[in-house]
């Protein structure tokens, strides 16, 4: 479905992504791992259009995406979250996940402008939209609140809602465990489960926390120093010796 | 109920009927003064969607205005134009003059769009200086004015003013709480998080800059019939100045605070007209207390006073009443569980 094949980033001398090939299966939920500087949220950003690689191609169903913006991108069906919560301070959390509906907004500025019924019924449905997914993220009530006046943790919930409202093909995530205690941990991984049996959403996850990467993904893919090093299933993964090396380290099963 | 009073069109059709009767019994100096007020609260509005909502920072504002005046004037006075038919085309002209300037100067943003629509507002300035045939030169040239029914010509633009300010007010507002409102203030807070949920950035950034600068150019003609003499210098850099001033003592971001800032600032202009070198200092001063203690201007003070629940909840009841667009207030553990 999502297909990164051989894609190259070089930020002036630094090479921060080698020839890097995997792929994205419809209905899967894929990790990526590796240490910190490996180049998984450059690969993020390279899919989102944040960055140009200067080679390689990425397509979403045959289409390739390395030549759109970012806003093409995220109208083609892949949305993403970030490493630090990126709500609009000066929207409320309704306003926050309705955003994530822009693309699909009907009406023109005129037809706003002067409040047509077209305008009307476009953002009734749309708030009705992103209320319910507010619901299905647990965070109905706080739909009149400030993005800002959240905890860390409820402002994530916000983003996955943001991104989720148009229920798009893939879903990219950077690190949603940080900071999350192993309670809430498990919350998440079913919350993964759940977007993509309830949705359909492809997931690409990006995360540190093993707990949650063994626990929702079904494969995992491992990046090292800009270069896939391994792709198979969790357990074949960790149990790779070349993962623990450069990334799990030699105590990973001693702890497990 | 008093969210929604605020949010309906109800309220300012009130208030802008009780300015006009107000105005229509004051004496001609003090109703020149309040048509002033009128069309730099036309002009601020404007200026807000760009610089408060949208996040961009221009210093061609009070170039546009300007060139929305000269259009309205020259029209009227090289073509025989009417006075309506002049300030429609010069509405249009200046937004797609607003439109052309957006589009190399939008990609820039912070300091380099600063400094690219002052190069603008510069050039724009000499234009209107030295092309002497058609726009008159440093020494500028005689508007004509309009007359309603019996009214006389202050009294005339005065009404016509009140009512566009009104109308525009109202649509502008109504606008904000559309897609398009969500949208400018999600590229001012973060493009990134925009452009990642499908909004196309420089579009946006456009679309405020057009309007922004289309409202300019109505407010520039309204301006030259009331001036009735139109010069270069009531455009200059000294004015965009006067125009920030104006945008941020009043609060950016809020749509009372476009109605609050030119009424203050023009009131204190006038107040302290007998001591011209004191203004500036004040002005000066004014701005960086602005800055330091009120950064978020006069009008979320005013909107607490009116609504306690809001002042409260934080950002609660600001979207719905086309308000705030910035407060917050953190959430208990407590609540938050």
């Amino acid at each position: 479905m999502l297909d990164i094949q051989d894609v190259t980033l070089r930020f002036g001398a630094n090479q921060v992504l080698t020839k890097a090939t995997f792929s994205l299966n419809k209905g899967e939920i894929l990790g990526l791992i590796g240490p910190n500087g490996a180049g998984k949220t450059s690969m993020m950003n390279v899919i989102t259009g944040i960055h140009r690689p200067n080679s390689g191609s990425i397509r979403l169903s045959e289409s390739e995406l390395t030549k759109k913006a970012s806003h093409q991108i995220a109208a083609a069906g892949l949305r993403r979250t970030f490493q630090t919560s990126l709500l609009c301070s000066g929207l409320t959390v309704l306003e926050n996940v309705m955003i994530g509906l822009e693309p699909q907004s009907n009406y023109g500025f005129w037809s706003g402008l002067f409040g047509t019924r077209q305008c009307r019924d476009w953002e009734e449905m749309a708030r009705e939209k992103s209320l319910a997914m507010l619901d299905w993220m647990g965070m109905g009530r706080f739909a009149e609140r400030s993005g800002q006046s959240l905890s860390f943790g409820q402002q994530r919930l916000v983003e996955l809602a943001r991104a989720m409202v148009s229920e798009p093909d893939i879903l990219l995530l950077d690190e949603p465990a940080v900071g999350l205690t192993a309670p809430r941990v498990e919350e998440l991984a079913e919350k993964i489960k759940s977007i993509r049996n309830d949705f359909g959403t492809s997931v690409l996850l990006i995360e540190h926390v093993m707990q949650l990467v063994l626990n929702a993904c079904d494969r995992v893919v491992v990046m090292s120093a800009g270069e896939v090093i391994a792709d198979g299933d969790p357990e074949a993964v960790t149990a790779d010796p070349k993962v623990i090396e450069s990334y799990l380290g030699r105590g990973y099963y001693a702890e497990s | 109920m008093r969210a929604k009073l605020l949010n309906s069109w109800v309220l300012p059709v009130l208030i802008a009927v009780a300015v006009g009767i107000l105005g229509l019994n004051l004496n001609p100096y003090l109703l020149f003064l309040l048509t002033r007020i009128v069309i730099f609260v036309l002009l601020i509005v404007g200026l807000n969607v760009l610089l408060g909502y949208s996040g961009q920072f221009s210093f061609a504002h009070a170039a546009l205005f300007g060139v929305g005046a000269y259009t309205t004037g020259l029209l009227q006075v090289h073509l025989g134009l009417p006075y309506v038919a002049s300030i429609v085309l010069a509405t249009v002209a200046v937004t797609a003059f607003g439109t052309l300037l957006a589009l190399p100067a939008l990609r820039l943003s912070g300091i380099h769009l600063a400094i690219a629509t002052l190069a603008v507002a510069q050039a724009i300035s000499w234009v209107l200086i030295n092309w002497t045939d058609v726009t008159f030169g440093a020494g500028g040239f005689s508007s004509p004015s309009i007359r309603l029914f019996s009214l006389d010509k202050t009294q005339s633009i005065f009404i016509v003013s009140l009512i566009v300010a009104t109308i525009v007010y109202i649509l502008v507002r109504k606008l904000l709480q559309t897609s398009y409102g969500r949208r400018f203030v999600a590229i001012r807070d973060n493009q990134v998080a925009a452009a990642s949920n499908g909004i196309n950035v420089v579009a946006v950034k456009t679309t405020a800059f057009a309007f922004s600068a289309g409202i300019a150019g109505l407010s520039g003609g309204l301006y030259s019939a009331l001036l009735g003499f139109v010069a270069p210098e009531s455009f200059n850099l000294e004015q965009m100045v006067i125009m920030k001033i104006m945008a941020v003592t009043g609060g950016l971001s809020t749509m009372l605070g476009s109605v609050l800032g030119p009424t203050l600032v023009i009131s204190l202009q006038e107040f302290l007209r007998d001591s011209q070198g004191w203004l500036e200092i004040i002005f000066g001063g004014m701005l960086l207390l602005f800055v330091l203690f009120l950064p978020r201007g006069i009008a979320p003070l005013v909107l607490g006073l009116l609504n306690p629940a809001e002042r409260k909840q934080g950002v609660k009841d600001a979207p719905q009443t086309g308000q705030g667009r910035g407060a917050s207030q953190p959430v208990t553990e407590a609540e938050a569980k």
